[in-house]
C-alpha cells in the first residue's frame, strides 16, 4: 500500500512538472471563461442557461477525455521505453501497485481539474443569472432551469391521435407537494407543419382522484419539445396514476414522439446537487478512460498505446450509430429507392453473409464494450435539470469504473506478469 | 564462505522478435555460485551477456533454460527484492525528481517509516558527495552525479546483495575509488556484491573472484589472485640505489641464479596522481555545482550494521 501512495506521489509529481496539469488546466479554464461569449441560444434565458451547461460539460468531458488518454499511455509505455519502470519493479513492488498508483493519481488530478473548472463554470453561471434579469425570465428559470425535476413516462398511450379525435396518455406519478409547480412536456408531429406554425388543441389533466388539474386550449408549434408550465397544486396529492388527454382540434392526424411523447415533471432536488452528480459521472468515465491508457500503455509501445487510446475515444464518441446498428440489425442504411426500384441491388452470396454477420458481432462486442459509456452520459439530463438518480450514479459507478476499469486493469496485470522488463 | 547467495545453473538467454524467432543467444549454458560476503566480477566484452545475466538474477528478464535462485529463492518472488539493490548500467532516475527526492521515493518503495528513510537520504547524500545539490532534479545532473544518486538508491534499503552493472563508469577517478572502498567495506560487513566492469584495474582492486564471459560463454571462473599470479617470477622492491651498487648488485645475482635480472624505476599510476592534485587543490569557489570530493569515502552509518563506528 505504501509503494502504490509512492506512486501515486510520484505520478502527481510527473503531471505536474511535466506541465500536463499546467497545459490542460489552462486549456479547461480558458474556455470555460470564453464559453458565453461562444454560445448559440435561443434568445431565451431557459434556453441559453441550457445550452451553456450543455456546453460546459461536453467541454469538461471532452477536453479530459483527450488529455488523460494522452497522458496514460506515455506513463506506463514511455516510462518503461526510458527504463524508469525497471528501477521499480527491481523494488519489493508488484506491477499491480504500479498500476494502481498511476490509476489513481490521474483520478486524483482529473477530479481536482474537472472540481476546479466546474467551480468557475457555476460562479459566472450565477453571477450571469443571478440579477439583472425580468422577472418573468426570473421565474421561468426558476420553474425550468434552477429546480430539478424527475421525469415520469406514460406506461401506456397513444401514439397517433386522427383529427379531431383524442389522445389519453397515464402516468404514475410521486407523491406531488403542495405549492411545487408541475411541468408537461410533448412533441408531436403533423403534415400541415408546412402550411401552418400551430396546431390547435385542448389538454385535460386529471390527478388519481379524477379531479380536473389543469385544462387549456392551446395552440403548439409541431416538431418542437413542447414545455407547458403547470400550476402547483394547493394541497399534497398521493402519488397515482395521472391521465392526461389530447383532443386534436385539427384536421389532420397528429403523431406523438416515441421517446419524447408526454411526459410529467415533478420537483425532485436542488440544481447544484445534479449538476455535482453530473460531474461524478463524467468523472467515472475519466477513470475508465484513465484506466484504458494506463492498459494500452503496458500492451503496446507508446506510439501504438497513442493509437489505440485514441481509437477508443473516436469508438466512444462514436457509440451512437454502433448502438444504432446492433439496434437496427442493419449494417448500412437501406438502400433508397427511385421511382419504387431500388438503385442498388443486394447479392447474397455465403461470403457476404458471413462478412455480414462477423461485422454484426464486432458491432455488438463494441456496442457491449462502449455503450454502457453512452448509457451514462450526464450532458443531457445536467442541461434538462432532470434528475440524476443516486442509483444511476452507483451503477454508473458499477459498470464503468468498478467492472470495466477492473477488467482492463486485470488485462494489464495479467500482461505484465509474462512480460520481460529488459 | 560457505552461505551461497547467488546460484546459476546451466542458464541459457535467447531473445526472440516478435515472431517468435530466435534472434540473439545472449548467455550459453552459464553456471557459477556467488557466496555471502564475497565481491565476483562478471568480465566481458560488449555484449557478452553480462547485463543480461543480472536481469535474470532480478526477474526483469526469464531463463530460456536453466534455474538461478536469488537468497535461495526464485528471482521472480517480489519479496525477495527487499534484500537486493540494483544499480542499472544506464542510471535511468526520473529526471524531474530532486536528488533528495528520487532517494526518499525510491525508499517509500521499500516501506521504510518517514524518520527512518529521512535518516538514510541524508547519510547517503552525504557519502556521495551531493548533500549540496540535494535540491537539484535528477535530469539537470551530470552523468557521474547521476551515477552517484543511482548507487546512492541501490543501497537505500541496506540490501543483503547488491548487483552494480558497470558501478564506475562515468565516475571521477575519486568517485570510482570511493565506490571501490564502499564495496570492500560492505563485503566485510557480509554483503554479497556482484560487479560488471570494464575497468579491469577496478576489478582487479575489489573483487575475490571473476567470471569471464564472451559471447554469452562462460571462458574463465576463479579467484583474481590466482588468475592474476605469474608463478615462476619474482620482483624485489628497493629503496633507489647508488649506480654503483646497483651494477654490483645486478652482477652478483646474475652469478648467483644465471638468470639475466632486470631493473626499473616503478611508475606512480595516474589515479594517485590525480588523487595528490586535487589534495592539493584551492577550496571550491562559492555556489560549486558539481559533486564534492572528499577524501575518505565515509560509508553511510547505516550500511556499517549494529554496534559498528567506523569502517575498517
Ligand atoms: N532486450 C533485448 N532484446 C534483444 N537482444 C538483446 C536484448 N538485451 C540484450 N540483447 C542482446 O544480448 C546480448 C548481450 O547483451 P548484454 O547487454 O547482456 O551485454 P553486456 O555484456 O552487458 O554488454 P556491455 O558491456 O556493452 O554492457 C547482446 O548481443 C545484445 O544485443
Ligand atoms: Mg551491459
Amino acid at each position: 500500500m505504501k509503494a502504490t501512495f509512492a506512486v501515486v506521489g510520484l505520478t502527481v509529481r510527473a503531471l505536474i512538472r511535466s506541465r500536463w496539469v499546467v497545459v490542460t488546466a489552462i486549456f479547461l479554464l480558458g474556455f470555460t471563461l470564453i464559453l458565453p461569449w461562444m454560445l448559440r441560444d435561443d434568445g431565451t434565458a431557459v434556453g441559453r442557461a441550457r445550452v451553456w451547461i450543455q456546453y460546459q460539460f461536453h467541454l469538461m468531458l471532452l477536453g479530459l477525455s483527450v488529455a488523460t488518454l494522452g497522458a496514460g499511455p506515455g506513463l506506463v509505455a514511455g516510462e518503461r521505453e526510458r527504463r524508469h519502470l525497471q528501477q521499480i519493479l527491481v523494488k519489493p513492488v508488484p506491477f499491480v501497485a504500479v498500476w494502481l498508483g498511476k490509476w489513481l493519481a490521474l483520478c486524483l488530478i482529473n477530479g481536482v481539474l474537472l472540481l476546479g473548472s466546474f467551480g468557475l463554470f457555476f460562479f459566472m453561471m450565477v453571477r450571469s443569472f443571478g440579477s439583472g434579469r425580468l422577472p418573468s425570465d426570473q421565474t421561468e428559470l426558476r420553474n425550468r432551469v434552477w429546480t430539478v425535476r424527475r421525469l415520469t413516462r406514460p406506461v401506456a398511450g397513444t401514439r397517433w391521435v386522427e383529427g379531431e379525435g383524442m389522445g389519453v396518455w397515464r402516468l404514475e406519478m410521486p407523491t406531488v407537494s403542495a405549492g411545487k409547480p408541475l411541468l408537461l412536456r410533448a412533441r408531436f408531429f403533423s403534415p400541415a407543419v408546412v402550411s401552418r406554425w400551430t396546431i390547435p388543441g385542448e389538454w385535460e389533466i386529471r390527478d388519481p382522484e379524477g379531479r380536473m388539474y389543469y385544462y387549456e386550449r392551446l395552440e403548439l408549434r409541431p416538431g418542437v419539445v413542447q414545455e407547458i408550465s403547470l400550476p402547483a397544486p394547493s394541497d399534497t396529492i398521493a402519488a397515482g396514476v395521472w391521465e392526461v388527454r389530447y383532443r386534436n382540434l385539427d384536421r389532420d392526424t397528429i403523431l406523438f414522439d416515441e421517446e419524447k411523447s408526454v411526459t410529467l415533471w415533478s420537483e425532485a432536488g436542488c440544481f447544484a446537487t445534479n449538476l455535482l452528480r453530473g460531474l461524478a459521472l463524467i468523472w467515472f468515465r475519466l477513470l475508465l478512460l484513465a484506466a484504458a491508457g494506463l492498459t494500452m500503455g503496458t500492451l503496446f509501445s507508446t506510439p501504438v498505446a497513442i493509437f489505440m487510446s485514441t481509437f477508443l475515444l473516436l469508438l466512444i464518441l462514436l457509440s451512437g450509430q454502433i448502438g444504432w446498428v446492433v439496434r437496427t440489425g442493419q449494417l448500412v442504411e437501406p438502400p433508397h429507392t427511385h421511382g419504387g426500384e431500388p438503385c442498388t441491388e443486394h447479392h447474397s452470396t455465403p461470403l457476404r453473409e458471413a462478412v455480414e454477420r462477423g461485422l454484426k458481432g464486432m458491432y455488438r462486442f463494441l456496442d457491449r464494450a462502449v455503450g454502457a459509456v453512452r448509457d451514462f452520459d450526464p450532458v443531457e439530463q445536467a442541461a434538462e435539470s432532470s434528475r440524476i438518480e443516486v442509483q444511476n450514479l452507483l451503477r454508473g459507478f458499477f459498470q464503468l469504473v468498478v467492472l470495466r476499469g477492473g477488467i482492463l486493469g486485470l488485462l494489464a496485470v495479467l500482461a505484465a506478469t509474462h512480460l520481460e522488463w529488459g | 564462505m560457505t552461505e551461497c547467495r547467488v546460484q546459476i545453473e546451466k542458464v541459457e538467454k535467447t531473445f526472440r522478435d516478435f515472431w517468435g524467432r530466435a534472434r540473439v543467444r545472449a548467455v550459453r549454458g552459464v553456471s557459477f555460485d556467488v557466496a555471502a560476503g564475497e565481491v565476483f566480477g562478471l568480465l566481458g566484452p560488449n555484449g557478452s551477456g553480462k547485463s543480461t545475466l543480472m536481469k535474470m538474477m532480478l526477474g526483469l528478464l526469464r531463463p530460456t533454460a536453466g534455474q538461478i535462485r536469488v537468497l535461495g529463492q526464485s528471482p521472480d518472488t517480489t519479496a525477495i527484492r527487499a534484500r537486493i539493490g540494483y544499480m542499472p548500467e544506464e542510471s535511468s532516475l526520473y529526471p524531474f525528481l530532486t536528488a533528495e527526492e528520487t532517494l526518499d521515493f525510491f525508499g517509500q518503495l521499500f516501506g521504510l517509516e518517514a524518520a527512518e528513510r529521512a535518516r538514510r537520504v541524508e547519510e547517503l547524500l552525504a557519502m556521495t558527495g551531493l548533500a549540496h545539490a540535494r535540491c537539484r532534479r535528477v535530469g539537470e545532473f551530470s552523468k557521474g552525479m547521476a551515477r552517484r544518486v543511482c548507487l546512492a538508491q541501490t543501497l537505500i534499503n541496506d540490501p543483503d546483495l547488491i548487483l552494480l552493472d558497470e558501478p564506475t563508469a562515468g565516475l571521477d577517478p575519486v568517485g570510482s575509488r570511493q565506490v571501490k572502498e564502499m564495496i570492500r567495506a560492505l563485503a566485510q560487513r557480509g554483503r554479497t556484491v556482484i560487479l560488471s566492469s570494464h575497468l579491469l584495474a577496478d576489478v582487479e582492486d575489489v573483487c575475490d573472484r571473476i567470471a569471464i564471459l564472451y559471447h554469452g560463454l562462460l571462458c574463465a571462473l576463479g579467484c583474481v589472485n590466482d588468475l592474476l599470479e605469474e608463478h615462476g617470477q619474482i620482483r624485489i622492491l628497493l629503496p633507489a640505489l647508488d649506480p654503483a651498487v646497483r651494477e654490483e648488485s645486478l652482477e652478483w645475482l646474475r652469478r648467483r641464479t644465471g638468470a639475466v635480472p632486470l631493473w626499473e624505476h616503478p611508475r606512480k599510476d595516474l589515479e594517485t596522481v590525480f588523487l595528490e592534485t586535487i589534495r592539493h587543490a584551492p577550496p571550491p569557489p562559492e555556489g560549486a555545482s558539481g559533486a564534492a570530493v572528499e577524501e575518505e569515502a565515509p560509508l553511510a552509518p547505516f550500511l556499517k550494521g549494529k554496534g559498528e563506528s567506523a569502517p575498517p
